[in-house]
């Protein structure tokens, strides 16, 4: 993981950035946690830190590999997270089934992203999905809205690994299939790193 | 959604727009300028550079250590920017000197990357070498040039240097002499080069005079200055600052922090910045008990970067930001630490009261220096560091308690063995006293043949010969062998050394210390022989005995004899010898601490004592030696008494 830098041997096919934003608490170091290493915060005992991490996985035949980037969801560190967002291929929001809050909080994360990027792929989770009783955002509100803005809606445990794996899946299924879309509008088969870069070289420059 | 869009254009749109009103969307980096106003204020701008240089030093004079430290930095980088100029002028003179090493000033620093790259080097080749080189050059001059002229911006040369990066990438891709490379060294190639170009550029290109980089850091710096009052508890960190382990991280994580100012690669800064990263993750698991969110390490460095001041931070991070390969940044574990600096930067320079979650009035007070929070860092880390010392110094003592009360248990204990001892021994020495009463006996000369003795006189004389002849015939049956080769005077003492020698050692010598060992069988051997032979001339030759028997068992085969004692008895005198050699072998004092030799010697002696006065009826020369011992046994106690005293 750490010597990321020096292998960008053809170990994959497509290297995607995802990035998770929510509140704070609704679970997304979890998340993270669950799907990179297959553990639970609670049984960890050697890994440092879940702020970033890397796997690699195989769709259609093709390895992918993703970065994701996890975020302070913290009220006050908002307005600065802004660069956390370059480079972004697909954007992970989540919130907390058991809490109206970070629900009602997803509005204005899904804004942010708005203004951060021009066209990223985006996926809403509701997590902590382990508890009928606390659940307080009941699925068919959380699926209105999620329609209303045109956003695939998971809702997972990753306490209890329920849809976790299906979650990250559908969201690099959307950033393989939009870069794949893109390449076919600009007819330009490029290599990944100057993918990367022209967007956002452009955007900084023009906007 | 629609709704959301439409109020946010409403609030920004008339913000957005140039400053200089015309109709083009503005930048704050820009200073709220459209991209062709801002260049033209530039250019003004630039023509004022000297003029301000000029100024920056009689602006802000603190009094503070790090203060003067901070104007010599500014003094020096004005310094720099003169420099620059000069250079400016004949940028190639050198490089048309030296065609090889091409790079100036920094050449002794590029070579050093060189070096660092050699084994890569050798693995792809001199003609990879070559072409790399080329290309660095190339763009190295180019860059060069572009510096030269005080129109071009530092965004341009920052474009340049990416299009560089993305051109050597490509090139590695297309170039025959790159195939067959593995796409890793590909890619420590083009780390190489970075590096490399980069080393030679910093000059230039780190907080050039042209931008406001300068300025930027200083406010920055004075802003961390003024926000050194936030604690861990205001940015709701979880850092324990009391813990002495976490200590130590936080100010590993901070020298790691600072020495990014001091590298002049980009990937070397931003190396900096990961390594003090993973040293907050470190320090935030230790904090938190588990794996590091974001939700917490954010915070954290934050919370270094305030402590840490970094030198410059405002520089370094546009220096990296510009010229650092922008996939590295975009991406990878680097890329994400360098966010989150950017991320804490900017957290600090928009801070307000409502950052930290506190009243606007208490927020302007510490701000103004009015009050001075009990709980700052620096305070909590006097604290912590004395009471970090007293803890210390607690637990010395106590170890040194426990150790000196062992160490009294062990006076004690050896006060009461050697009490013990000394009872055991008066009392030891006193019945052997009882036992065996001081006898004092006359010195006796060691047995000469030669001597006058009053035995030799009853000997036979060794005269008339001729009575031999008439004799000869009446002995002949009783020791028919007298006259044989083997009977002679000087192999019977050999036999008696041996056989006596034996029976000695075992009666009272098992286990006795080697000098008694060696001596005592010496004087019996050579009284018993030169009795013995006293005894051959003195008597008629008694029947040979086997040759294995010694005298004394000889002495049982022929009662005519005269006792084993009193030869024995005779041979008293040596053991005055013996006796006084004996008073040295207290030469092991009783002070050196080895009582349990002494006790085992003592034991020694007394079984000895035991076994002598068995013995006693039977040999008699023991008590020679028992006086010995008696005196030995005195002396060790006078000895042990002297140790008891100088001890008590």
């Amino acid at each position: 993981m750490f010597c990321f830098a020096n292998n960008m041997a053809r170990e994959y096919d497509h290297l995607f950035k995802l990035l998770i934003i929510g509140d704070s608490g609704v679970g997304k170091s979890s998340l993270l946690l669950r799907f990179a290493d297959n553990t639970f915060t609670g049984n960890y005992i050697t890994t440092i830190g879940v702020d970033f991490k890397i796997r690699t996985i195989e769709l259609n035949g093709e390895r992918v590999k993703l970065q994701i980037w996890d975020t302070a969801g913290q009220e006050r560190f908002r307005t600065i997270t802004s660069t956390y967002y370059r480079g972004t291929h697909g954007v992970i929001v989540v919130y907390d089934v058991t809490s109206g809050e970070s629900f009602a909080n997803v509005k204005r994360w899904l804004h942010e992203i708005e203004q951060n990027c021009e066209v990223v792929n985006r996926v809403l989770v509701g997590n902590k999905n382990d508890a009928p009783d606390s659940k307080v955002v009941l699925t068919e509100d959380a699926q209105r809205f999620a329609d209303q803005m045109s956003i695939q809606l998971f809702e997972t445990s990753a306490k209890e690994n329920v849809n976790v794996e299906e979650m990250f899946l559908a969201i690099t299924k959307q950033v393989l299939r939009s870069k794949k879309e893109r390449k076919e509008r600009q007819g330009i088969p490029n290599s990944d790193t100057v993918n990367l870069r022209k967007p956002n070289k452009s955007k900084r420059k023009f906007c | 959604m629609y709704t959301l869009k439409k109020a946010s254009l409403r609030i920004d749109e008339s913000y957005l727009k140039c400053k200089n009103g015309c109709d083009y969307y503005g930048n704050e980096e820009w200073g709220g300028y459209c991209s062709k106003c801002h260049w033209e204020r530039k250019k003004e701008a630039r023509l004022e550079v000297v003029e301000r240089g000029a100024l920056k030093e009689k602006q802000q004079q603190s009094p503070l250590g790090f203060a003067k430290f901070e104007e010599k930095k500014r003094y020096q980088s004005d310094k720099k920017a003169k420099l620059l100029k000069v250079f400016a002028k004949s940028p190639n003179s050198k490089d048309r000197g030296k065609p090889e090493s091409l790079f100036g000033p920094e050449t002794g620093e590029a070579e050093a990357v060189h070096a660092e790259y050699q084994e890569l080097f050798s693995k792809v080749g001199a003609k990879v070498e070559t072409d790399i080189h080329k290309c660095i050059r190339s763009f190295y001059k180019k860059l060069l040039s572009d510096a030269e002229n005080p129109l071009t911006s530092i965004d341009e040369l920052s474009e340049r240097a990416q299009n560089f990066y993305q051109i050597l990438t490509a090139r590695l891709d297309e170039e025959n002499c790159y195939r067959g490379l593995s796409s890793e060294e590909k890619e420590q190639l083009i780390d190489y080069a970075e590096k490399y170009a980069m080393t030679c550029l910093y000059r230039i290109l780190f907080c050039p005079a042209t931008t406001t980089d300068e300025d930027k850091d200083l406010y920055i710096q004075k802003r961390i200055r003024q926000l050194n009052w936030v604690s861990a508890k205001h940015l709701d960190c979880g850092i324990d600052e009391t813990s002495t382990e976490v200590h130590d991280l936080v100010y590993s994580s901070i020298t790691e922090l600072l020495g990014m100012d001091s590298t002049k690669a980009p990937q070397d800064k931003l190396g900096c910045v990961m390594r003090c990263c993973r040293k907050i993750l470190h320090l935030m698991q230790k904090c938190v008990g588990g794996p590091t969110s974001a939700d917490d390490f954010l915070p954290a460095l934050i919370f270094v970067v305030l402590k840490a001041n970094p030198a410059r931070l405002k520089s370094n991070i546009n220096y990296v930001t510009r010229f650092c390969n922008a996939s590295k940044l975009m991406s990878g574990e680097g890329g994400y630490y360098f966010t989150n600096l950017c991320c804490a930067v900017s957290f600090i320079e928009n801070l307000t009261y409502e950052s930290l979650n506190m009243p606007e009035d208490e927020f302007n007070q510490y701000m103004s220096g009015k009050i001075i929070p009990s709980g700052t860092w620096e305070s909590a880390l006097i604290m912590c560091e004395g009471m970090h010392l007293i803890n210390e110094n607690l637990t010395i003592f106590g170890d040194l308690r426990k150790r000196h009360a062992a160490i009294m248990m062990e006076i004690e204990a050896l006060k009461d063995e050697m009490i013990k001892f000394q009872d055991e021994m008066l009392e030891r020495v006193s019945d052997l006293r009882e036992n065996v009463p001081l006898e004092l006996r006359p010195i006796r000369e060691p047995m000469d043949i030669d001597a006058e003795d009053p035995a030799i006189a009853d000997l036979p004389p060794p005269l008339s010969p001729q009575i031999v002849e008439e004799r000869v015939q009446q002995p002949r049956p009783r020791s028919p062998r007298q006259d044989s080769p083997e009977w002679q005077i000087p192999s019977y003492p050999d036999e008696a050394l041996v056989t006596v020698n034996y029976d000695i050692d075992l009666s009272d010598l098992s286990g006795g210390e080697a000098s008694q060992a060696d001596d005592q069988p010496m004087h019996h051997s050579l009284d018993t022989g030169s009795v013995a032979s006293l005894d051959l001339f003195r008597t008629s030759p008694p029947p040979l005995p086997p040759s294995n028997l010694s005298l004394l068992d000889s002495n049982q085969i022929s009662p005519s004899l005269p006792s084993p004692i009193k030869p024995l008895q005779s041979s008293s005198s040596p053991y005055q010898g013996f006796s006084s050699q004996g008073w040295q072998i207290p030469s092991i004092p009783c002070d050196t601490g080895t009582s349990c030799f002494e006790e085992r010697s003592q034991k020694h002696l007394h079984e000895q004592g035991q076994q002598q006065l068995q013995h006693q009826p039977v040999q008699q020369n023991n008590v020679p030696a028992q006086d010995q011992e008696n005196s030995l046994g005195v002396k060790i106690l006078g000895n042990t008494l002297e140790a008891l005293d100088s001890l008590l």
